[in-house]
């Protein structure tokens, strides 16, 4: 039991940083933005590519390997998916343009670094500490720790501060939010920006943790949406508790199940997730 | 809700609606009766078209009853409502922008038809559903498509396709709306005929000068309250 | 010129029906779904099983192949008929994607390693190859246009344009939802025993996401027109991805090369094809 507790808590804490960036983005554009999770996947093999191929020393690879992919999902956020409202497209069909940016970045790594899976971790097995009968590197408890400290943050912003506020308010209806005097454009700016950096600070992690290759974007973008959803009700911190319970679900999968059925798990999740959080709504006409 | 203790074509008992805090219909009841016309007005937000909603059961989440003749429809969804003879039009008309204006009428006398059997069924432009609408001023725009019509074309294609549905009870919401000089009156001379044909509608309008003359009943929508206004 | 044409008949064949499947949906009653490989799928499966494992005649296991995708689409477009737009789009995606790691996963189904010696629909030959190759798609393609042209297709086609419009006549749009799945998964089986029948050899791999990407990008290209238009478009793709492949001499970078120029051009023609429609009063 403790083994399957400390895994939901390690894999879950990647999760949760990754599910509170689409989370964010995701309340105030309204958009499944598929490409989200080959985000993470980029800055893992950015810094690879930086700082495995090209020899730059990790404390310059890692921060210019999120910066560059942090570029990359502001783009994306904070430019495509605004710039694709406002000329009118449906969010469907934002969420199809979304898949094939992702298969567009999917390819681009495999070109790169043709479909090999990295690892930046070491060699050398860490012990540890000792959690639960299970065990927990440092870098493992670093993550942990951000993305609890990441998920409460946004909780206590959302609640208590103004730009919390206006990221609701813009949320909801952002040409309201902008007659009442809110800034929209800086605060969808600022939120796409702290979305891309949240996921490509999980990718970086999550490369020195396990093993990366360019197909696991869709899979990430996919959990990532789970999660939110699972914890709609909370805003983008309900989405670090959707992410810590699938962590949990996914280990009783993996340990009590079928590792095989990892992957179908995370699937079903999303229908039955999307079938529970999801009615047909009927909008009555004014008069 | 009547004097002659006829029971109504359709009928509405104690309907309560809210949208958050609060009610945008409040124990609302109202009945239609054959080759009656009756017209509905209140100021915008006042909840008329949710009323129309409710009754052609597009939206059902309200509370009381709604009856077709004796039998209770409120399980019903709004396309089986639409089979069962209630039809409405729409104040902002939802048309199909590729089909033509006679299609439009081929496919509301038809779309009733069995899903299966549709598949099935190549020829069906040849079903000359125009002879069902009495509506002047359509015959005009058979050609046209969906997407090429004005506003106030809009509106008579909307009416006169309820119409060629053949359904009892008609909801019409601003049918008169954008509508001008002779096509105005064609829309009243319409409404007329259908009434004395047996129709029971329900009509809102802001402005009624054209339709008082023939209404039976007239209602205000106030506060979530249905208030009887009179007729002549 | 003829071992090339079969080649191309027996990689692109398969893909149109699949594509023939999208546009039923996305021309048709206009929703986006991504179920659909998932069903092919099982079809595919269900043929080689039948045929490999238990033995049975190929008119058979074609038969029960196809009346499975008939079910599975059925019962997939029962799962999310209240559903729309995005939620409609990730709720088969879950489906589709779900039903792949499923077959990834049963040991019945060989596994990773799929099954070898599915029977082939004709002999093995370059002429009979063309010749069930262009018979399984006229098929195709006629039984979608009289689809297309009939009331129910214009039924579907209006519930797509207005589904309010189309309640408010009466339309049964339910009734309508269910058998666009079960005609759109009799394709998508169709697709995925061709598929599978043409190369003798069935792997799950063959029903990974990115292999909607060639259907999805003919179907948007052919901008609602005819199937015939769909299948043009289709093989259009398939000729730009040989002669990439051709051209680039690497068919490591061939392939991922063609899908982002297709995923491209796809992507434009979309964001076209949209802003040209005509914004509906909301409300």
């Amino acid at each position: 039991m403790g083994a399957i507790l400390g895994a939901a808590v390690v894999s879950g804490s990647i999760y949760a940083l990754i599910s509170l960036g689409f989370a964010l983005a995701f309340r105030i554009s309204g958009v499944f933005n598929l490409a989200h999770g080959i985000l993470l996947v980029a800055a893992g093999y950015a810094n690879y590519g930086l700082g495995t191929l090209l020899g730059i020393p990790p404390w310059l690879s890692i921060p210019a390997s999120i910066l560059l992919v942090s570029l990359i999902g502001f783009a994306i956020e904070g430019g495509g998916i605004p710039l694709a409202k406002r000329a009118g497209l449906k969010p469907v069909d934002i969420m199809v343009l979304s898949w094939l940016m992702l298969v567009v970045l999917q390819d681009v790594l495999i070109i790169i670094f043709s479909s090999t899976s990295i690892y930046m971790g070491s060699a050398n097995v860490v012990p540890g500490w000792a959690l639960l009968g299970a065990r927990i590197t440092p870098l493992q408890l670093f993550t942990v720790s951000a993305s609890l400290a990441a998920g409460l943050g946004f909780f206590l912003m959302a609640r208590f501060s103004v730009s919390g506020r206006e990221i609701t308010a813009v949320g909801d209806n952002p040409l309201l939010a902008s007659i009442c005097g809110v800034n929209v454009k800086r605060v969808v700016g600022l939120n796409a920006a702290a979305a891309a950096l949240l996921t490509a600070g999980a990718g970086v992690l999550f490369s020195y943790q396990d093993r990366l290759d360019p197909t696991l974007g869709m899979r990430f973008s996919i959990v990532a949406i789970v999660a939110t959803l699972a914890g709609i009700r909370l805003g983008p911190a309900g989405a670090v508790l959707g992410a810590f319970a699938f962590g949990l679900l996914e280990s009783l999968v993996l340990y009590l199940v079928d590792p095989g059925l990892r992957d179908t798990a995370v699937y079903f999740c999303l229908l039955v997730v999307v079938l529970v959080t999801y009615r047909r709504r009927l909008l009555p006409e004014t008069g | 809700m009547g004097s002659d203790g006829a029971v109504p074509l359709l009928q509405a008992i104690d309907l309560s609606r809210h949208y958050g805090s609060g009610p945008i219909l409040n124990r609302v009841s109202i009945g239609l009766r054959s080759g009656t016309v009756t017209l509905l007005t209140g100021r915008n937000g006042s909840g008329k078209t949710t009323l129309v909603n409710c009754l052609a059961g597009f939206d059902r989440s309200y509370s009381g009853e709604v009856f077709l003749g004796e039998r209770r429809v409120d399980p019903v969804g709004p396309s089986e409502r639409a089979r069962l003879g209630i039809v409405r039009t729409f104040q902002y008309p939802h048309l199909f922008d590729d089909f033509s204006v006679r299609d439009h009428l081929t496919l509301s006398l038809l779309a009733s038809s069995p899903a299966f059997r549709s598949y099935f069924r190549q020829r069906w432009r040849s079903a000359q559903a125009e002879r069902r609408t009495t509506v002047a001023g359509v015959a005009d725009l058979y050609t046209k498509r969906g997407a090429e019509l004005s506003f106030g074309e809009m509106k008579l294609v909307n009416t006169a396709r309820a119409i060629a549905t053949g359904a009892r009870i008609l909801l019409l919401d601003e049918p008169l709306a954008s509508l001008h000089g002779e096509k105005r009156v064609a829309m009243v001379d319409t409404i007329r005929s259908l009434r004395d044909a047996g129709c029971a509608m329900l009509v809102i309008e802001h402005v009624w000068s054209d339709l008082l003359p023939m209404a039976d009943a007239a209602y205000e929508l106030e506060n979530g309250n249905l208030q009887e206004l009179p007729c002549e | 010129m003829l071992d090339f044409l079969s080649y191309l008949t027996q990689i692109a064949v398969g893909s149109a029906l699949m594509a023939l499947a999208l546009s039923v949906y996305v021309d048709g009653i206009g929703y986006t779904v991504f179920h659909l490989l998932g069903v092919s799928g099982v079809s595919a499966y269900s043929y080689a099983l039948l045929t490999v494992a238990c033995g049975w005649s190929v008119p058979l296991a074609l038969s029960i192949g196809i009346l499975l995708g008939v079910v599975c689409g059925w019962l997939c477009s029962e799962c999310v008929r209240t559903l729309r737009g995005d939620g409609l789009a990730l709720a088969t995606f879950g489906i589709g994607v779900g039903t792949f790691e499923a077959l990834r996963f049963v040991r019945i189904t060989g596994g990773v390693f799929g099954l070898a010696g599915v029977p082939q629909l004709g002999v093995a030959a370059p002429v009979p190859i063309l010749a069930t190759g262009a018979v399984v798609l006229l098929v195709g393609i006629g039984a979608t246009a009289l689809w297309r042209r009939s009331l129910g297709g214009a039924i579907v086609r209006c519930v797509q344009q207005d589904e309010w419009g189309a309640l408010s006549i009466g339309a049964r749009v339910e009734g309508h939802q269910r058998l666009t799945g079960a005609f759109a998964g009799a394709l998508a089986g169709a697709s995925g025993i061709y598929a599978a029948a043409a190369t003798g050899f069935i792997e799950p791999r063959d029903f990974r996401p990115t292999n909607l990407l060639v259907p999805l990008a003919a179907t948007i290209l052919a901008c609602g027109r005819t199937p015939l238009g769909v299948v043009g478009g289709l093989f259009a793709i398939v000729l730009f991805f040989q002669a990439v492949r051709f051209i680039g001499q690497d068919p490591t970078t061939a392939g991922p090369v063609s899908e982002i120029l297709v995923a491209v051009v796809v992507g434009m023609v979309l964001v076209l094809i949209r802003l040209r429609r005509r914004p509906k009063f909301d409300g």
